[in-house]
């Protein structure tokens, strides 16, 4: 299903197809010897299932069960790639940086901070969706301390959050998804944004078609 | 005195799930995960193939087997939605 959503120029990509690219594109980045070896090494990357365990408040030991497989606590940069089902269903990526307290928010829209409403403002009329990254960030803190993974970051004061690009990427209501692992991409070689321009999205979305083809088959016993 | 037959397939109990709901499945550990994810969702009022599965965070297949994952008795499988999302249009952001 995936294949046919990256070999269909106008496929809306799916959590999937997110996923998987995103893990591929860091275990190419990381091979000895890559250019990107070093930067990509540095980052974890999240599940796009892994910020809405806040929303329903999955507890401390989900939350950790989840996550420790990214060794999240001794990397500098965490990659979290956030699905919206509303207004419209929408992928968009924070990029968090815990020492130097800092999330940059890449949207292809570069959608104002009203977008951002549910994942980044404290809004006390509605203390559940309130912070939701800034939450899913301080459980993923107390989560690896409370299992001797040292995690020295503040979490209570001084995080700012700020747009990774003001400028719209994408015009069409269907590349958000690519345009989100063009972003994955890009953190992944020590840049912020991608480099790319929405002529260049054919193209990628070819390239990761092609390089999944050449992957090798997995077969289940 | 005859012993007891000894039961060579011996059943897993494994908690699955989704948004903070949790249902217990008994399976073997040689049991399809597509029976168990029919079974699943069933239990939880879905249709078939609404669900994506994963344990520890890694998705699990159909024609994975909970012996093939190295499960045990208690492990816990997550459930979720299937997200997709393309984008929204600038004149829907207000």
């Amino acid at each position: 299903k995936e294949l046919d959503i990256l070999a269909n120029p106008n496929g809306r990509l799916n959590d999937g197809c997110l996923n998987g690219v995103a893990h591929l594109l860091q275990a190419v980045f990381s091979q000895p010897g890559h250019e990107s070896h070093y930067p990509s090494g540095r980052c974890a990357i999240f599940s796009t299932f892994d910020l809405h365990m806040v929303r329903y408040h999955a507890s401390d030991a989900d939350i950790w069960r989840r996550t420790r497989a990214t060794q999240y606590w001794e990397r500098a940069v965490w990659i979290l790639p956030i699905h919206r089902r509303s207004p419209s269903e929408h992928w968009v990526l924070a990029i968090i940086y815990p020492e130097a307290r800092r999330v940059l928010l890449f949207d292809s829209f570069a959608g104002g901070a009203r977008l951002w409403r549910h994942e980044i403002q404290n809004d006390v009329s509605s203390p559940s969706d309130d912070q939701e990254i800034m939450e899913l960030v301080t459980r993923l803190v107390i989560c690896a301390n409370r299992n001797n993974c040292h995690l020295p970051v503040v979490v209570e004061e001084g995080w700012v959050a700020q747009p990774a690009s003001v400028r719209p990427h994408q015009t069409n209501g269907y590349d958000c998804g690519l345009w989100v692992l063009a972003g994955i991409a890009a953190v992944l070689r020590g840049f912020h944004v991608p480099g790319l321009c929405e002529a260049d999205m054919p193209s990628f979305r070819e390239l990761l078609h092609r390089y999944i083809l050449g992957l090798p088959s997995y077969y289940s016993k | 005195m005859s012993q007891e037959p000894e039961d060579v397939k011996p059943k897993l109990n494994l908690n699955i799930g989704h948004d903070g709901t949790q249902i217990t499945v008994k399976v073997k550990a040689n049991m399809k995960f597509a029976k168990i994810f029919a079974a699943a969702e069933q239990r939880f009022g879905k249709e078939p193939g609404t669900f994506k599965f994963t344990y520890d965070g890694a998705r699990v297949q159909p024609t994975d087997t909970p012996g093939d994952l190295g499960m045990e008795d208690g492990d816990q499988i997550d459930a979720h939605l299937e997200q997709i999302g393309g984008g929204l249009w600038p004149e829907m952001e207000s």
